[in-house]
């Protein structure tokens, strides 16, 4: 990948957390906007500009932490699930 | 909801005031200071609120509103005009704006304005969401409350450019759920073009991928753009992207990153703008761990991850979805009677374990149907169509080790061919169909098997 430089810094609050998100422009003029969700998990967003690559990473941030949830509670229902089973 | 607002307007001294007001109030705002920058801002992001100077010094502020509007349907527009410009926001209101003001103007008057706008904006949105929700429940069969919940965002994220890794076991409908994606989005006029990253050759995959330019190699004779080409303004749907060859990762990445792809032989970019869903039944992150997938493509397609529950995590889905595929199959054939299930057939389907998910059953539900229409199912017609591991077993019993494979096969094919045979009560045509085996053949390898 070509070099990066970090063009902006944030912090962004969602429900009880709060998320950093941290921007950067490469020297072919396109940005990237960068979340780490979890220890493993980080988020990318690409836009030509600083601003437009902003908005659509904070417009999707709340998506991306709704849908881990939502696989989390999955993850706890199937194991409930299979617990249940496996208990008859 | 964060309300999204433009401002398109030249005068600094206006733009940035307004930016800090606006932002102060919980908007989120970005300028443009002129039309080419305007345009340039929408391809790559939706608005929900454009806030218009019709002063532009580039354009003509009604056409750049005018064409604002069109590329993003759901924006309602606020005029600024100086004083004298009254004509040009009547014209405006004829285009579309929702309101006008005429500069200079009190802060107030501008948030009560934008307060009006996004109140109904908000109700708009909420029934927009009612009715994807709505279109997403009709295309998918199901009462289970997870689903629901799943259905819910993706309801949600079809309406965002976000990228969409859907995660699930085969046959869980991965392939349907992008579909409706695409087709509740903004993008749903434009190409939805599916590749199977599973099906496709790895020499064959970057020419089919990134397309050729006439003279790349021998044998290109014409030029041809290739899928991501093809899925520009649409989406492109990568499934089974776990078998990406690892070659094509890093060049794939770049196309994300950049929105741009040079076809194999060319010099020339092709910008291409297009929404990427991926699929996969693989654990990436162990990919990852192998080498096998690389660590900074996954950050990028894992934005939005939806898993598709297996078929046996929903059970309440199964009465459901077999009174589903019955009428399907009655509709395409209304002259074959439906077979009806008894309770015991019913609480042994809940039971099973549907390794293949909702496509194992309904490739069952189609066999029971061809095999015997009208009767009445019971749980001895639905054993042979399980892959019952303990039926395999048994299968498997008495081999003897030593054989070459050759006889090992044929002996396991005439034993399964038997069990299929005692199943359906010794009926050639029955078990020549399971089989996927002409009457014809079946009689020869009985008789060569007997004999």
């Amino acid at each position: 990948m070509m070099r990066k430089r970090l063009v902006h810094s944030s912090k962004l609050e969602i429900r009880t957390s709060t998320y950093h998100i941290a921007v950067y422009a490469y020297g072919n003029g396109r940005h990237s906007a960068e979340t780490q969700l979890a220890d493993s998990t980080m988020i990318i967003n690409d836009a030509d500009s600083l601003e437009e690559v902003l908005a659509v990473h904070k417009n999707i941030l709340s998506l991306a932490v709704q849908a881990r949830e939502i696989r989390q509670q999955t993850r706890n229902a199937w194991g409930w699930r299979f617990f249940k089973s496996s208990r008859k | 909801m964060e309300i999204r607002v433009l401002i398109v307007d030249d005068e600094p001294l206006l733009g940035a005031p307004l930016k800090r007001s606006l932002e102060g109030a919980g908007y989120q705002v970005t300028i443009a200071r002129n039309g080419a920058e305007a345009l340039r801002t929408i391809s790559g992001s939706s608005f929900d609120l454009l806030l218009q100077d019709l002063g532009l010094p580039d354009a003509d502020g009604l056409e750049i509103m005018a064409e604002i509007l069109g590329r993003i349907p759901c924006c309602r527009a606020l005029v600024m005009t100086g004083h004298g410009t009254i004509e040009k926001a009547v014209a405006a209101m004829k285009i579309g704006a929702c309101d006008f003001l005429t500069k200079p103007f009190a802060m107030e008057s501008l948030f009560q304005k934008l307060q009006r706008i996004t109140d109904l904006r908000q109700i708009e949105h909420q029934v927009d969401l009612m009715d994807l929700e709505q279109t997403f429940h009709k295309s998918c069969v199901t009462r289970s409350p997870i689903m629901k919940e799943i259905l819910h965002t993706a309801a949600v994220v079809a309406t965002t450019d976000a990228t969409v890794l859907l995660l699930g076991e085969s046959g869980t409908g991965k392939d349907l759920l992008a579909d409706i994606i695409h087709q509740t989005s903004r993008r749903s006029s434009k190409t939805f073009i599916k590749v199977n990253c599973a099906a496709i050759p790895e020499s064959l995959f970057e020419s089919e991928l990134f397309g050729v330019d006439r003279g790349a190699f021998t044998g290109a004779e014409r030029s041809r753009s290739g899928r991501i080409e093809e899925a520009d303004q649409g989406t492109l749907f990568l499934d089974e992207i776990g078998e990406l060859p690892l070659f094509l990762q890093g060049k794939f990445l770049r196309v994300l990153g950049e929105k741009r792809i040079y076809r194999i032989g060319g010099s020339r970019e092709y910008s291409v703008d297009f929404r990427l869903i991926a699929a996969t039944n693989k654990n990436l992150l162990q990919l990852i761990a192998s080498h096998a997938f690389r660590e900074d493509l996954y950050f990028r397609i894992n934005v939005v991850p939806i898993t598709v529950p297996p078929l046996r995590n929903r059970i309440e889905d199964i009465p459901l979805l077999i009174a589903y595929f019955e009428k399907t199959f009655s509709n395409q054939d209304p002259t074959r009677k439906k077979p009806i299930f008894s309770p015991e057939a019913l609480e042994m389907l809940c039971k099973y374990h549907f390794p293949g998910n909702v496509r194992e059953l309904r490739n069952m539900i189609e066999q029971l149907f061809i095999l015997y229409p009208g009767s009445n199912i019971k749980p001895h017609h639905l054993s042979l169509s399980m892959q019952n591991p303990v039926m395999a077993d048994r299968l498997g019993e008495g081999i003897s080790i030593g054989k070459p494979l050759r006889d090992a096969v044929a002996d396991f094919e005439n034993r399964y061919i038997e069990k299929v045979m005692e199943s359906v009560g010794g009926h050639k045509s029955k078990s020549a169909s399971i089989l996927g085996l002409s009457r014809k053949v079946l009689w020869e390898r009985l008789k060569k098997t007997r004999s």
